[in-house]
């Protein structure tokens, strides 16, 4: 009968069983939808990730971001250029002065005021500083992530002591706003110097117990080699920079490849890795840490005397302190708040954060606000990546590619 | 006397003028391309307009053409002049890595048709900054696989980056404010009555006229 017939099912009408080469004897089920985050602990805030699973096996991944989306490019535009560096902060909170180093270069850029050596030094240390606080953060997460808790501990250990340095320089330990167009906002005291070349001195030391942890550790190991592994040709492709994009092979800082601040006249080394797959993203931001700290060395030695913020009061906020004391300043502080205007003009300005190019693109036009502001977030861009690195891949692998890729979502959907 | 001063400021010029600056290579590469040089801005950066039929070449030839190899799409921004024609704006920065070399190429989208075509299959990265700018301003990226919003949430009615969207949102995006009254706006979000729209943002916000004297604004700037 032909309805009998039509019940019948050829072989070629069976959905098709996805072949991964060598993983024959794996298990094949009906593809099976999850969504990751916004709320899974492992996604590092608020992504989300829709996955497409066959068995175990990524075989369609979809993030999901924007939970995080704050509007601060649409908050510039009604915002004077010293206000914006609050916003600035919570782009990468866990490197708030380094956001707020680059807000300040591209606004100065901008208005054709150079920060006094003094000022640029302290800049420069801050910029390091801030690495390292991204990276421990990192360090003690992806610990955690990959299953050694106790990295946490070690890691927040010299982090809280790095943030009681930058309480002690800003008055809080995070979210400073502590930069200033021209200059910073107080100056480094010789007392609090010491206690940075201490810290700093201390800290490669620490590194090798990081080291000792994880580097050597068989589990880690084998969480992370050739877990989320992409080649330099995709990298590029993706737009990815920072360790990420240097993991795969292509030795590309910004600090020496369109550098800034102090970086021309500083000695370091920028790690490359081989293979571009979690573990080398591990080892290069690992070696960035000792690289950091062998620069903040040579910055504090040679500290240079001098000014901390230019002393072009008609453009730039004079030292509070002055603001109290003197009628002058206090004109300066009042016109430069309510109605200093930089020229018209466009700068595109970026400084390598802690996880790539972090880039500001500026409009002006001559108003005391700016008329458009786009930041180019390297986590947002970065977060591309987590496509080709987990296709084909393992559920538990995505937690690994995650921790290695580090992405701050305040940062990717400002 | 007429013939005679003719002939000498030609030639005694001619020797004690400057020599001509070299050729910038990226420049003549790009006006054979059909791109438009522009004035460089405080970043010193190259500057290029790029009309938009042309703009997928000239994307291709920067991308592939070893005499430029822009291999790293950095950025793309869309930016809103809402007096300007073509009102809108797509900034790219693009970054050669053999020749370490930034350069901002910026194509002209009319507000009647706006497309433009995406770059998605010259450069991986653009997936995500077209659908930003999509997101964001409201410019379609033609041939894009899968142009979605990417910030806003998926059924968002607006473009929250144009210059005549208010700080504040529209509409019941802020209905919380008057049934609370927990976050601080101005007054008139609270009384204003439901369906009524809100006070167009004030763009001179900040920049009253005259203020900074002598500073010259951008037409579309005072504007609304």
């Amino acid at each position: 009968m032909s309805s009998l017939t039509e019940k019948l099912v050829t072989v070629s009408d069976l959905p098709p069983q996805h072949d991964y080469g060598a993983g024959g004897r794996d298990l094949h089920a009906e593809p099976m939808e999850i969504s990751m985050g916004p709320q899974h602990p492992a996604t590092h805030g608020v992504l989300q990730c829709k996955l497409l699973l066959d068995g175990e096996k990524v075989i369609k991944i979809d993030p999901v971001v924007g939970y995080l989306h704050r509007g601060k490019e649409k908050h510039a535009e009604q915002m004077t250029y010293q206000q914006f560096f609050t916003l600035t902060d919570r782009l990468d909170y866990l490197q708030p002065l380094a956001n707020e180093v680059g807000w300040a270069l591209c606004v100065e850029k901008l208005a054709g005021i150079e920060a006094p050596p003094r000022a640029q030094a302290i800049r420069t240390i801050l910029c390091e500083f801030m690495r390292l606080s991204a990276h421990l953060v990192w360090a003690g997460i992806g610990g955690v992530d990959t299953g050694a808790v106790s990295m946490f501990m070690y890691a927040f250990r010299d982090r809280e002591a790095l943030f009681d340095l930058m309480d002690e320089l800003t008055g809080l330990r995070t979210n400073q706003e502590y930069l200033r167009i021209g200059g910073v906002g107080a100056d480094l005291t010789p007392e609090l110097v010491a206690k940075m070349r201490k810290w700093v001195a201390d800290f490669p030391a620490h590194v090798d117990e990081f080291e000792l942890l994880l580097t050597g550790n068989r589990i880690f190991h084998e969480r992370m080699r050739g877990v989320g592994q992409i080649t330099a040709q995709q990298a590029i492709d993706l737009g990815v920079t920072g360790p990420c994009l240097r993991a795969t092979g292509v030795g590309v800082d910004l600090r020496r490849a369109r550098p800034y601040l102090l970086y021309p006249q500083l000695e370091f080394d920028v790690p490359v890795g081989t293979r571009g797959d979690a573990f080398d993203r591990y080892l290069v931001r690992i070696e960035e840490m000792r690289q950091s700290a062998k620069i903040l060395a040579q910055l504090l030695d040679h500290l240079p005397a001098g000014d901390w913020i230019a002393k072009d009061f008609k453009n730039v906020l004079p030292p509070k302190g002055r603001v109290y004391t003197s009628m002058e300043e206090m004109i300066h502080q009042f016109k430069t708040v309510t109605e200093w205007c930089p020229p018209k003009g466009e700068v595109y300005l970026a400084t390598e954060a802690a996880n790539g190019e972090l880039g500001y693109y500026l409009m002006s036009a001559g108003a005391s606000h700016p008329y458009r502001v786009k930041i180019r977030s390297p986590s947002f861009i970065n977060l591309q990546a987590l496509k080709p690195m987990t296709l084909g891949s393992y559920f538990s692998d995505i937690v690994a590619i995650i921790a290695s890729l580090h992405f701050i979502m305040g940062e990717c959907d400002r | 006397m007429a013939d005679a001063p003719a002939n000498p400021p030609t030639s005694s010029s001619a020797p004690t003028a400057a020599p001509p600056p070299p050729p910038d290579p990226l420049a003549a590469a790009m006006t054979a391309l059909g791109a438009e040089p522009q004035p460089t801005t405080q970043d010193g950066l190259p500057v290029f307009r790029v009309e938009r039929d042309a703009w997928p070449s000239v994307a291709r030839a920067m991308r592939h053409d070893p005499q430029l190899a822009f291999e790293l799409l950095i950025d793309v921004a869309g930016v809103d002049f809402p007096k300007r024609r073509p009102r809108f704006e797509v900034v790219y920065h693009l970054w050669s890595l053999t020749w370490n070399k930034v350069v901002r190429v910026k194509v002209g989208v009319p507000e009647e048709d706006p497309q433009v075509a995406s770059v998605v299959g010259l450069w991986g990265t653009a997936d995500w900054h077209e659908r930003e700018a999509f997101d964001m301003v409201g410019v379609k990226f033609a041939g894009h696989p899968d142009l979605r919003r990417i910030l806003m949430p998926d059924d968002y009615p607006w473009h929250p980056l144009r210059k005549d969207f208010p700080v504040e949102g529209i509409d019941n995006s802020i209905s919380y404010v008057r049934a609370g009254g927990v976050l601080m706006t101005r007054e008139i979000d609270v009384d204003r009555p439901a369906g009524q729209d809100r006070t167009p943002v004030d763009l001179s916000r900040g920049d009253p006229a005259g203020y900074s004297d002598g500073t010259p604004t951008l037409p579309e700037e005072k504007a609304k």
